[in-house]
């Protein structure tokens, strides 16, 4: 789906069809969701700042300029409300719940838990502000350009915070044996 | 192909932006320099664990969730019709209605004008901030709606900004708790914004100073402040938040869309 099409559930939304706003959660909860918890490694919080951003961004709805992209706009308010969050909470949390598909033998299920408890637990210890370039790049799948917009830096230090994120990962990546599997 | 360039073609093919040029540069560079292989290596394997993590499913009930804390009347037509609605059959019911509703026009006009007299002559920061009392400038008379709002919780300072905007206006509403005495700046740029006054709750600290693009003033204890800039053009601005106690104990930024 466009950003034309964004455009069209807005406006729909703003004259008055509240079940445009729910196709917009249908569309966005799943990444905003990811990348809160990437974030701040915690369901229930993750929980609960994705659900901030919809209802904040339901509430300024009539504020969003067409001519910026609206998962742009929406990314921009997980990431001040991810930030927010993390300057009041400071200490690390595990992540605990299980993620993985009901699918899996008891086997597959555990070493999969546990690959990617050890990769989150890695993006966790990042700095925030490598973290934040690299959970956006990586689980929101965005463009240096839209880094630069969503975080408000130059594309030069999103470039350079990104190298350097990646480049810490490896190490720790390298260090505790995490290797992407066959 | 020296260090820089080659870090710089390896995240490209990590991003998957690099051509088929650039490419066989790197592996053709990659095989006589053994460190730039191993980083690539390293690299490559990041890039595979990633896309090897799964993704969470949302929680089940977080459409619901929102969906019920949202106001769906918020952007409903009825409610701007009823508006309407009410308007017209509030001057219908009255007895001579142009004449009424003049009367009531020449009253709102009269008491701007009012307004605008007494502050007019007061354009510069000095004159223009008062502790203890309301600001009313004419650019205030508008009627703001709270567009983002910033928690502040570091050990011995709790707080919160909530920004309100008009079309021209931004106006911060700060309630701060803070144990220690703490200075508390707001940084933005004056192209953009520029102040138009300051106001508390209460008597306490102060020693309010400001300079272009910085406003600075004392804190202790608890107190609320509001602070209110005019805002030119459509270009989205900035306000950065310090407190130092010390040092720089707390430092946000905090992105100022205009509204249309």
């Amino acid at each position: 789906m466009s950003n034309d099409d964004d455009l069209k559930l807005i406006n729909s939304c703003l004259a008055g069809n509240k079940g445009a706003f729910e196709e917009l959660i249908n569309k966005y909860q799943r990444t905003i969701f990811n990348v809160a918890l990437r974030m701040v490694n915690d369901y229930d919080d993750a929980e609960d700042i994705s659900q901030t951003v919809f209802i904040k961004a339901y509430n300024r709805l009539d504020t969003f300029k067409p001519k910026y992209k609206f998962f742009s706009w929406l990314y921009r308010m997980l990431i001040n409300e991810s930030l927010n969050f993390l300057g009041k909470k400071r200490q690390y949390m595990q992540l605990e719940q299980d993620i993985i598909s009901k699918d899996m033998n008891p086997e597959e299920k555990y070493r999969k838990n546990e690959f990617d408890r050890n990769v989150n637990k890695a993006v966790g210890e990042l700095p925030v502000d490598y973290r934040v370039v690299i959970v956006f790049r990586h689980f929101a799948n965005l463009s240096y350009k839209e880094l630069s917009y969503v975080l408000d830096i130059p594309i030069k230090t999103v470039k350079s915070r990104l190298y350097t994120a990646r480049q810490i990962l490896a190490k720790i990546f390298l260090d505790r044996g995490i290797k992407a599997y066959e | 192909m020296n260090k820089e360039r080659c870090i710089e073609l390896i995240h490209s093919e990590i991003d998957g932006t690099i051509t088929l040029e650039e490419k066989q540069e790197l592996h053709q560079h990659l095989e006589s320099d053994m460190e730039m292989k191993q980083l690539f290596l390293q690299l490559m394997n990041t890039q595979a664990v990633f896309n090897q993590v799964t993704d969470v499913e949302p929680p089940l009930n977080l459409k619901s969730e929102i969906l019920d804390a949202i106001d769906e009347n918020r952007y409903a037509p009825s409610r701007r019709r009823n508006l309407k609605q009410f308007l017209r059959e509030s001057l219908a019911i009255m007895p001579a209605p142009r004449y009424a509703f003049s009367f009531s026009v020449g009253l709102v006009l009269g008491a701007f004008l009012i307004v605008v007299l007494y502050y007019g002559n007061n354009n510069n920061l000095n004159n223009n901030y008062r502790f203890g009392g309301t600001i009313l400038s004419k650019e205030a008379l508008g009627r703001f709606r709270i567009t983002d709002s910033l928690d502040i919780d570091i050990p011995d300072v709790s707080g919160r900004i909530e920004i309100g905007q008009t079309p021209t206006i931004v106006q911060l509403n700060l309630n701060l708790t803070s144990k220690k005495e703490i200075e508390f700046l707001i940084k933005f740029n004056p192209v953009n914004i520029h102040l138009l006054g300051f106001t508390r709750r209460s008597e306490g600290l102060n020693k309010l100073s400001s300079d272009d693009g910085l406003l600075k003033f004392f804190h202790q204890n608890t107190n609320s402040y509001t602070v209110i800039f005019g805002q030119k053009g459509q270009n989205e601005s900035h306000m950065v938040f310090s407190i130092f106690s010390g040092g720089l104990v707390y430092s946000k930024k905090m992105i100022i869309d205009p509204l249309e």
